[in-house]
């Protein structure tokens, strides 16, 4: 019997983790290259505060003063992605609303394939509160092997002016907002 | 035998826990279930059309949907028109291209343009695919049959019968004002489309 309770609680976890997780780890992620993306330092006041960013050029992500950040791998044309955005909105207003997330972690959006207008014409729609940045030239795909969908959500963890580290991969619908939540609560940044 | 069927009703249990995993790990979402066909690259362009700037707009007359005609010289006097040719339903950037004009209504509804989407798919494949992007605020059309006429009329039906990835922007006077017969394999940069609006509010 107890066998049989062990199984109960395989498969619960199972149907928690979903479809995401079970992708996730299929998904693999090259640091190095994920270190070396560069993206231009936000023109918006607001932005780079939140970034905790200066200069005017570009900043790549261990830049970011932050011990979390979590990036959603987007793209305007996306259907899930738009779909999902005030889903995504939700996870960024309970961050914010959080003691003990609001200077733990960040969110940024990159749109692959995606220009700076079309990424615009996104963060309009959706009324996005976090950064957005444009990866027109498919940047982003040099993280994976694999093929990037979109969504793609990486929880990174950040060495400051270092290096990030690669926490956790999603793929797809986020199915419980208050679970993720949770989790980056109980994670530990450096 | 009591343990023997306890161990029984542990495989079974195991067993379908597995089906359970194995079909969780399919996301929820088209982009990955398996559901687009991807016919990996293809010849950029097949075809060669004749129109230009400046050229009337050939008119056409196509069932929507819904079951309404769809016919372009309806618009003349009243709209600006943007002809959205995708070479067919299920496949990559098509299904992506018309999810991305949707949400950019606002752009095209301030120049006073609306969207015609075209493609050579019949009917029912349309309604299907429209239904899984989560539905669309401007006319999709078929082009079925007679096959592709439209797609021929406007010199981009390819040699595989599928039609080209194609923007045609007509204006109000039925004037063809920009045209992009596009790379099939890639998306048209929106902001490209919406210059040519802006252009027709010169």
């Amino acid at each position: 019997m107890t066998g049989l309770r062990l199984a109960c609680v395989w498969v619960a976890l199972a149907m928690v983790l979903q479809g995401p997780a079970a992708l996730a780890a299929q998904f693999t992620v090259d640091e190095a290259a994920l270190n070396r993306l560069e993206f231009p330092v936000p023109e918006n006041g607001k932005e780079r505060a939140y970034l905790g960013l200066s200069g005017n050029n570009t900043f790549r992500l261990p830049s970011v003063r932050v011990p979390i950040l979590f990036v959603e791998i987007f793209s305007m044309y996306c259907p899930i992605c738009q779909s999902e955005a005030p889903k995504i909105n939700e996870l960024y207003t309970r961050i914010q609303k959080s003691p003990t997330l609001k200077d733990k972690v960040k969110m940024v959006g990159i749109g692959i394939g995606n220009t700076p207008f079309e990424v615009e014409v996104f963060r309009k729609k959706f009324e996005i509160p976090f950064p957005l940045f444009s990866d027109e030239d498919f940047s982003v795909e040099k993280i994976s092997r694999q093929r990037i969908r979109t969504p793609t959500f990486l929880v990174l963890e950040v060495e400051q002016g270092n290096k990030v580290r690669i926490l956790d991969a999603l793929v797809g619908r986020i199915e419980d907002i208050a679970g993720l939540v949770e989790n980056l609560e109980q994670t530990k940044g450096k | 035998m009591n343990r023997s069927y306890d161990r029984f009703r542990l495989f079974l249990f195991l067993a379908v826990a597995v089906v359970c995993v194995t079909l969780s790990a399919f996301p929820t979402s088209w982009a990955g279930s398996g559901v687009i066909y991807d016919p990996g690259g293809l010849k950029s362009i097949d075809s060669r059309t004749t129109l230009k700037v400046g050229d009337e707009a050939p008119d056409f007359e196509l069932k929507d949907l819904s079951g309404n005609t769809v016919t372009l010289s309806s618009f003349r006097g009243k709209k600006n028109v943007v002809l959205s040719f995708v070479p067919a339903a299920w496949t990559p950037v098509c299904s992506r291209q018309w999810p991305g004009y949707n949400i950019a209504r606002d752009y095209f509804e301030n120049h006073d343009a609306v969207v015609i989407g075209i493609s050579v798919d019949n009917v029912p494949t349309l309604h299907a695919w429209v239904t899984e992007m989560g539905g669309l605020w401007f006319p999709v059309v078929s082009d079925f049959w007679p096959h592709g006429a439209v797609a021929k009329k406007y010199g981009i039906l390819r040699s595989d019968g599928t039609s080209e990835r194609a923007l045609f922007v007509v204006d109000k006077k039925g004037t063809i004002r920009y045209t992009d017969v596009h790379d099939i394999n890639k998306m048209p940069k929106l902001e490209h489309l919406i210059k040519a609006l802006e252009k027709l509010d010169k």
